[in-house]
């Protein structure tokens, strides 16, 4: 028999109970769809982060040894005392340090977008442009030289937006204390978006802390030394302080993506496998209604071969068909999460990719094949004459 | 006078709970090529049994049977399939057509499992159901004909292959006696150049019987004396 007739067969199979069929593959369409919104994300977190990153400007950062580094995402308590920064600074000549930064930094609102972070420097020895090359202003000023204790605030696009301020506006920080918004950067890309940017003095007495930073970012002449620069540090530090390149933050958000990929993976393995088990249930429901047919095929002259990729068929088609309908589904889940989105980042957060489709139709193909294995093990070791019963 | 299947001293042996049930004793029997060969007895006595292990849907527990010179006890089960395709046919009691294939899919089914090429097999089989008097009812499903007309789609599907042997469990046992008559007529029917195809069936109707070449009695699973 051909692949035609025998798929019309399974086909026919399938249709015998059209209502379990088509809820078996809804199942199905579920799990993918839901793979297919989880793993997307994951996508277009990849590339979301992997922009932020490149944009966070210093070529190594110094946190006190034992933080936290995933602290990044939190409002990490300042706890890197400032007497650090000029013994940074001797070392300058010698490590081929351009500048040494203390910044605080602290975030408002929640994570998933909605809030913004705030960035403060010491901005009578630095400018944005130092930390942040790619960044423009839009309207208005940058910080003076002079306002290192003053209550002014230049503020991001996409900040600008989630906290409602205009030039000229007050930002209110606590009972007291009021930022006035001098300047909005233009739009750009990654966290300098999302970020406020205050004097470092002003922000320390807002917060009340006193001769503390959360980390001191460092500008070398030469970026490439980056790696050598931060393990001579490491050790002239040992126990105290804890220095970071860029390559090594990218290292910790890529295993954090990398974890959050196996956790989205994990939960839709698990509607996975329950549409998996509702294939298999359904198609073993199958054969034991048709023992009998299965059993007339058979002393027709059918090979028990052929009953077995009869019924794998059916099981494989079941999954296709879900896994080409969760395909569709969760495109435009993904659509739908975007549109959600939309105000929040600055990138789609959510995409659809080849690599993601192919990953979706091999996952059904797989879970069709192992759903039908062992019904149709039953089914092609039917004994004929108990198969067919006796008249 | 040409032997084309032979039963050599086949017992089958049944488990049933703890016990065992012997359905057929050390039974040897041998069938003629173009003979008709009814098989009488009463229930229970291993008609079905026989029939089964000649038609090769059972091995029996020890002894051999052979269609033309082949042992067919010993066959793989994949070649063995193969073998009832090209060498036999089949009509049950309870017609056991597929359900969710038409008149005409049936009858194909065979033809289908064999290779035959679509339009090959769909001309085999319209030319058989005209046959059967079954033409008009081609697309039909098995639950939208009558018991008789159920039997002749499966004697259909049966000669569709032009087996040299056909086998039947009691055809008419579900039939009402007029229509059992037309199935019968069916399958005594000459084949082409009036040779007689080999048939060997299960009956319980005494004229069926008598209808046949030979009679076979058998009980408790042996011939009868
Ligand atoms: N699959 C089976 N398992 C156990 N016993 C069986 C089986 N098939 C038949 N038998 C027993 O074998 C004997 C012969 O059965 P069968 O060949 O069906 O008789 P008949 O067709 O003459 O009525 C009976 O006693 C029956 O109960
Ligand atoms: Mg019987």
């Amino acid at each position: 028999m051909n692949f035609a007739d025998l798929s019309t067969l399974a086909l026919r199979g399938l249709m015998r109970r059209p209502v379990r069929t088509l809820l078996t593959i809804i199942g199905i369409v579920v799990a993918v769809a839901s793979m297919v919104v989880f793993l997307s994300l994951g996508e277009g977190f990849r590339r979301a982060l992997g922009d932020q990153v490149s944009n966070i400007g210093p070529d190594i950062q110094v946190q006190l040894a034992g933080s936290d580094t995933s602290s990044v995402f939190g409002s990490p308590i300042p706890d890197v005392p400032i007497s650090f920064v000029s013994k940074l600074e001797t070392l300058k000549e010698e490590l081929g340090i351009r500048q040494v930064i203390p910044y605080m930094l602290t975030a408002r609102g929640s994570f998933s977008g909605s809030g913004y972070v705030i960035l403060a420097y010491p901005f009578e020895n630095t400018k944005l442009t130092d930390v942040y090359p790619n960044m423009k202003l839009g309207s208005g000023r940058w910080i003076l030289p002079s306002e290192g204790n003053a209550k002014v605030a230049v503020v991001g696009s996409q900040a600008a937006k989630t906290a409602k301020l205009a030039l000229g506006d007050e930002l209110r920080l606590s009972r007291t204390d009021r930022y006035k918004v001098v300047g909005l950067l233009e739009k750009g890309e990654g966290i300098t978006d999302s970020a406020i940017f205050l004097p470092f003095a002003s922000l320390s007495s807002t917060l009340a802390v006193s001769g503390k930073a959360t980390g001191i970012a460092i500008k070398l002449n030469d970026a490439a030394d980056a790696r050598a620069t931060a393990n001579i540090i490491n050790q002239r530090f040992a126990g105290d302080l804890k220095a970071q390149t860029q390559g090594d933050v990218v290292q910790v958000l890529d295993k954090a993506i990398a974890i959050g990929d196996a956790f989205r993976f994990g939960i839709s393995l698990i509607a996975l496998i329950v549409g998996g088990l509702a294939v298999a249930n359904t198609v073993m429901m199958g054969v034991y209604e048709r023992t009998k047919e299965f059993g007339v095929i058979r002393a027709i002259g059918a090979k028990p071969s052929f009953v077995f990729q009869l019924v794998v068929l059916e099981s494989l088609l079941m999954a296709l068909l879900g896994g080409v309908g969760g395909i569709f589904v969760g495109w435009l889940g993904t659509i739908a999460v975007n549109f959600a989105v939309r105000d929040l980042v600055s990138v789609e957060i959510a995409q659809v990719t080849f690599r993601l489709v192919g990953l979706a139709v091999g996952v059904a193909t797989v879970l069709g094949l192992l759903s039908g294995l062992l019904p149709a093990r039953t089914a092609s070791r039917l004994v004929i004459t108990q198969a067919l019963g006796r008249n | 006078m040409t032997q084309i299947l032979e039963a050599k001293d086949i017992s089958k042996i049944y488990p049933s709970g703890e016990d065992t049930v012997t359905a057929l004793n050390h039974l040897s029997l041998s069938f003629e090529a173009g003979k008709i060969t009814a098989i009488v007895g009463p229930s229970g006595s291993g008609k079905s049994t026989l029939l089964n292990l000649l038609a090769g849907f059972d091995r029996p527990s020890s002894g051999s049977v052979k269609h033309q010179s082949t042992d067919i006890t010993t066959m793989p089960e994949t070649l063995l399939a193969t073998y009832r395709l090209a060498h036999f046919g089949f009509i049950f009691q309870n017609y056991n057509l597929i359900s969710i294939l038409n008149a005409q899919e049936n009858v194909e089914m065979p033809l289908s499992l064999a290779g035959v090429p679509r339009a090959k097999r769909s001309a085999t089989a319209i030319e058989i159901l005209k046959r059967v008097g079954l033409a008009k009812r081609s697309t039909h499903y098995p639950n939208q004909l009558s018991g008789g007309e159920q039997q002749r789609v499966a004697i259909a599907r049966a000669l569709a292959t032009n087996p040299s042997v056909l086998f039947a469990d009691e055809p008419t046992g579900n039939l009402d006696t007029s229509t059992g008559k037309g199935i019968l007529e069916l399958l005594t029917e000459p084949m082409e150049g009036s040779q007689h195809r080999t048939l060997i069936l299960i009956t319980h109707d005494m004229e069926v019987a008598a209808r046949a070449d030979t009679i076979v009695r058998i009980r408790d699973g042996a011939l009868e004396a």
